[in-house]
């Protein structure tokens, strides 16, 4: 009973804080700092989506009907940064926050004060960037990847949004030193790095990467803020620069930035459906190996977000063959999953659902990822809605249904309470429909011949742009029953979790009580094999 | 009113309903549009079969790993009394599934390259236009036609004036009635001067920027190509029909990006070749004409 | 290297001194390298 000595700990601290200021303000305690990004996440996640409403709402029919063709653009734009880096991000930082601590056994993050402060960066930024909608000239309206010459010739909302990815930047930077250093020293003796839970794994890696961008997308953003204000001209040709350089900087960044979009996703699916198929992981090592391989091809495919820049034959062929290379690694974790359902013994709670929603979802996008690959074909899909469709399906039903699967799979650990089964599925399957009638019509709409990031189009792409409009407004309203689970569940549920929680659950965080209390493992845990998340410990 | 266009639409139904059993291709976007145009060059053809080939390959992979998914969901569910097994681990089949998708891959890597190399190659063009485009409109300069410099043969080419009135906030006319003398939408596909070019002749682009990145795209020539200031792009189409194709830029650029369509007019060689006599000679007689002109008049320099 | 150093909390706190000078050295050079571009 590990938990039995996890409970009873010394008396310098123990219990929360009572003072809401002090617990939350100043929160140094993992499990509170998770708390605190999920929350974020969701209200960026609601503000960001309210700006899609508006966009499917203007797309609705042909013609203009509610917002002038400039303020469309702010609200794309803005949509991209509040989803990208206020939403799915922080939602997977929370995560980490909650359970890495509680999956290796630590008593909390290595550095539990800079915790505090990646954490509150984050509302700061925001604001900073929020308020830009305020400004004279209105919010940045050159599309989130911020391509000079465009973003830098409209007002001063520029410079908004480069301080905030300077301060968001800084936040993700100390999330991803303190996940590092938490998980390469903080484990309980027994934990080696190959039986940690893939999720551990994952973030793991997401953390380098991490490491390895964030300060990338800072540079890059730091040049175009000197060529707008202070006469340098790195991205400028008239000054003897190159606005294709940003571009090749910028998705530096920005491949990776994808990866660390969808590795944490991938360790929450590696760990939901091995417990509600109530047999270990298929292929443990391979899922790693697998993870690893997939960060480091996402630093050499970047130029594929550029085939149509006009770069030489050798450089298309060479950026081609990496990415399509990138779908043999995915390919084996998509096999894995569906490996380890095979021969289990299923049953198929919302968590699961999500999940294996997540898989088939997921695959849909990987499959426009291949066709996107294929230069002579990006020719023809590049920048229309088929990459929309196509990055939607990978972060929406992807990133965004893992972090879904992730919040019904762990809050009860976190509540103490079982949130209302009937409601999660009625949340799930309301947005499975609902999601795919907004993003599949989309495939249709680009391969047809629509632009992306257009506010009004020909009558020929009205009827799908309908339909697809319809399954947004209803995806947008689902997502409240989403709210109404998770309040009823912490607040007003009757029924109480068991410690154990899910009948198939392994791995440390079920060791502990539901709910997770405030310290946990400030005494090492003894760690039994048999009990970790994996059961490929022979291999 | 906005759902007034219930008539319009359903006479473009009635059009396309009829060119399908016609068999004729289309040329432009239609209603209900699912798949790429295959266009009206070897390019364009090419690149609808690679479509084709990477779609059906998805499909193959999508029916084995959703089927085995959903199969797995019906046959070992735990009501059904389903008891888990303990395995975890088969090298030989994640060395299968290692190695297949490799060599899928490949089979599709190959036509992709072969085609690339092709279209890549904009050697032996007979003629050679540049593209610039601006915010919000494209200008195209006849730079040479058959080994002989064209004079002073160009032209702004901008949004229609009735799709622009149209598409204004609220302007109260409805996009359905944007229609051209045979009743084919062309709402925001429509440019008071369209590029004239010929058909069957290797036209070379010089694609390059005036203010901010464009990107050029006629989906049935099949590609692609941005307009980057500084940076002049380089790309050829040769396209094997006459006809009117509709494209728009592709490239975010500013508040009216969704405004700037691209319409190429793909005439008869001998009807080009008049065309653009008629144009220099005009260029050399009259400069007063050019801008009263509705025709595409040759040297607007002030854009 | 499979195993944390230690659980004695001032070896512990030794290593992730480590792990966080290496992260910051790392970041410090992909920093510099930018800088380089507006020096020369």
């Amino acid at each position: 009973m590990a938990h039995a000595a996890t409970q009873d700990h010394h008396d310098d601290h123990h219990e929360a804080p009572k003072s809401f200021f002090r617990r939350w303000f100043m929160s140094t305690n993992h499990k509170d700092i998770g708390t605190l990004y999920l929350i974020f996440a969701l209200l960026m996640f609601f503000i960001g989506g309210s700006m899609a409403m508006l966009i499917r709402a203007e797309l609705f029919e042909p013609g203009l009907q509610l917002v002038q063709p400039y303020f469309f653009n702010e609200l794309t734009t803005m949509h991209a940064l509040v989803m990208i880096f206020g939403a799915i991000m922080p939602a997977f930082v929370g995560l980490g926050n909650w359970m890495i601590p509680l999956m290796v056994g630590a008593p909390d993050m290595a550095l539990p004060r800079m915790n505090n402060m990646s954490f509150w960066l984050l509302p700061f930024a925001f604001t900073i960037l929020l308020s830009s909608f305020f400004l004279p000239g209105g919010a940045p309206a050159g599309g989130w990847t911020m391509y000079p010459p465009l973003s830098i010739q409209g007002g001063d909302s520029i410079a908004f949004l480069i301080f905030f990815v300077h301060v968001s930047g800084i936040s993700s930077i100390m999330g991803a030193i303190n996940i590092i250093a938490t998980i390469l020293n903080m484990r309980a003796p027994g934990m080696d790095l190959l039986k940690m839970p893939i999720f551990v794994w994952t973030w793991l890696i997401t953390a380098f990467l991490l490491i390895a961008v964030m300060p990338v997308l800072a540079g890059a953003v730091t040049m175009l803020l000197t060529d707008k204000y202070f006469g340098t001209s790195f991205f400028n040709a008239a000054g003897g620069g190159d606005p294709v350089l940003f571009q090749h900087v910028f998705w530096f960044f920005g491949h990776p930035e994808v990866y660390i979009m969808i590795l944490p996703a991938f360790g929450i699916i590696s760990e939901i459906i091995p417990t509600f198929s109530r047999k270990p992981l298929f292929g443990y090592k391979a899922m790693v190996y697998a993870t690893a391989s997939i960060a480091f091809l996402s630093f050499i495919v970047w130029a594929h977000h550029m085939f149509a820049v006009g770069l030489p034959l050798g450089a298309e062929l060479f950026f081609m063959y990496a990415t399509m290379l990138i779908a043999v690694p995915t390919g084996v974790k998509v096999f894995n999953w569906v490996t380890t359902m095979w021969k289990g013994s299923l049953t198929f709670e919302t968590p699961m659902l999500f999940a294996v929603a997540f898989v088939i979802l997921f695959t849909i996008g990987g499959f426009s990822g291949i066709m996107l690959a294929l230069v002579p074909a990006d020719f023809q899909y590049q920048d229309t809605y088929f990459v929309v469709a196509h990055f939607h399906y990978v972060l929406v039903t992807g990133a965004a249904f893992s972090i879904m699967a992730a919040v019904y799979y762990w809050l009860p650990k976190w509540s103490g309470n079982m949130y209302s089964e009937r409601w999660g599925k009625i949340h799930f399957w309301l947005s499975v429909i609902s999601v795919n009638v907004l993003f599949f019509p989309q495939h249709f709409l680009g391969l047809a011949g629509m632009p992306r990031r257009v506010p009004d189009y020909n009558v020929a792409f009205a009827d799908f742009n309908m339909i697809s409009s319809i399954g947004g407004f209803v995806f947008g309203a689902t997502q409240l029953i989403f709210v109404g689970v998770i309040i009823h569940c912490v607040f007003f549920a009757k029924k109480k979790a068991t410690d154990r929680v899910w009948e198939g659950s392994k791995g440390l965080e079920w060791t502990v009580p539901s709910p997770a209390p405030h310290h946990t493992f400030s005494v090492p845990p003894v760690i039994d094999d048999s009990q970790l998340a994996h059961g490929d410990v022979g291999h | 009113m906005k759902f007034g266009g219930i008539r319009g639409r359903a006479t473009t139904w009635l059009v396309a309903a009829s060119a399908l059993l016609s068999g004729s291709a289309w040329a432009n976007p239609h209603p209900w549009q699912l798949n790429l145009t295959k266009g009206v060059t070897q390019t364009s053809k090419e690149v609808w079969d690679l479509n084709m080939a990477s779609f059906l390959v998805c499909v193959v992979i999508g029916i084995i790993v959703f089927g085995a998914m959903i199969i797995a969901m019906i046959r070992f569910r735990k009501s059904k009394g389903a008891v888990a097994e303990k395995w975890s681990h088969s090298t030989k089949l994640e060395l299968v599934w290692t190695i297949v998708p490799v060599l899928i891959l490949i089979g599709l890597a190959w036509p992709a390259t072969k085609i690339l190399v092709r279209t890549t190659d904009t050697a032996d063009a007979k003629m050679t236009v540049k593209v610039t485009g601006y915010q919000w409109k494209w200008r195209y300069d006849y730079v040479d036609y058959d080994g002989k410099t064209v004079k002073k043969v160009g032209f702004m080419s901008r949004l229609d004036k009735k799709s622009d009135a149209t598409r204004q906030l609220d302007s109260g006319l409805d996009p359905n009635k944007v229609v051209d003398a045979n009743g084919t939408n062309d709402y925001l596909l429509n440019v008071d001067h369209p590029l004239v070019v010929p058909v069957g002749v290797k036209i070379r682009f010089l694609i390059t920027g005036g203010d901010v990145i464009h990107s050029w795209w006629v989906p049935d020539l099949g590609w692609k190509m941005d307009a980057i200031p500084g940076i002049v792009n380089a790309a050829w189409t040769k396209i094997s029909k006459p006809g009117i194709y509709r494209g728009q830029c592709a490239e975010l650029c500013g508040q009216d990006h969704g405004f700037m369509p691209i319409v190429v007019k793909a005439v008869p060689q001998a009807q080009f070749e008049q065309w653009l006599a008629a144009q220099e000679s005009a260029a050399q007689l009259d400069k007063a004409a050019r801008t009263a002109q509705a025709t595409p008049t040759p040297g607007d320099s002030q854009g | 290297m499979q195993q944390p150093a230690s659980f004695d909390p001032a070896q512990r706190r030794a290593a992730v001194r480590r792990t966080v000078g290496f992260l910051v050295a790392a970041i410090v050079v992909i920093l510099g390298l930018f800088l380089l571009q507006f020096v020369v």
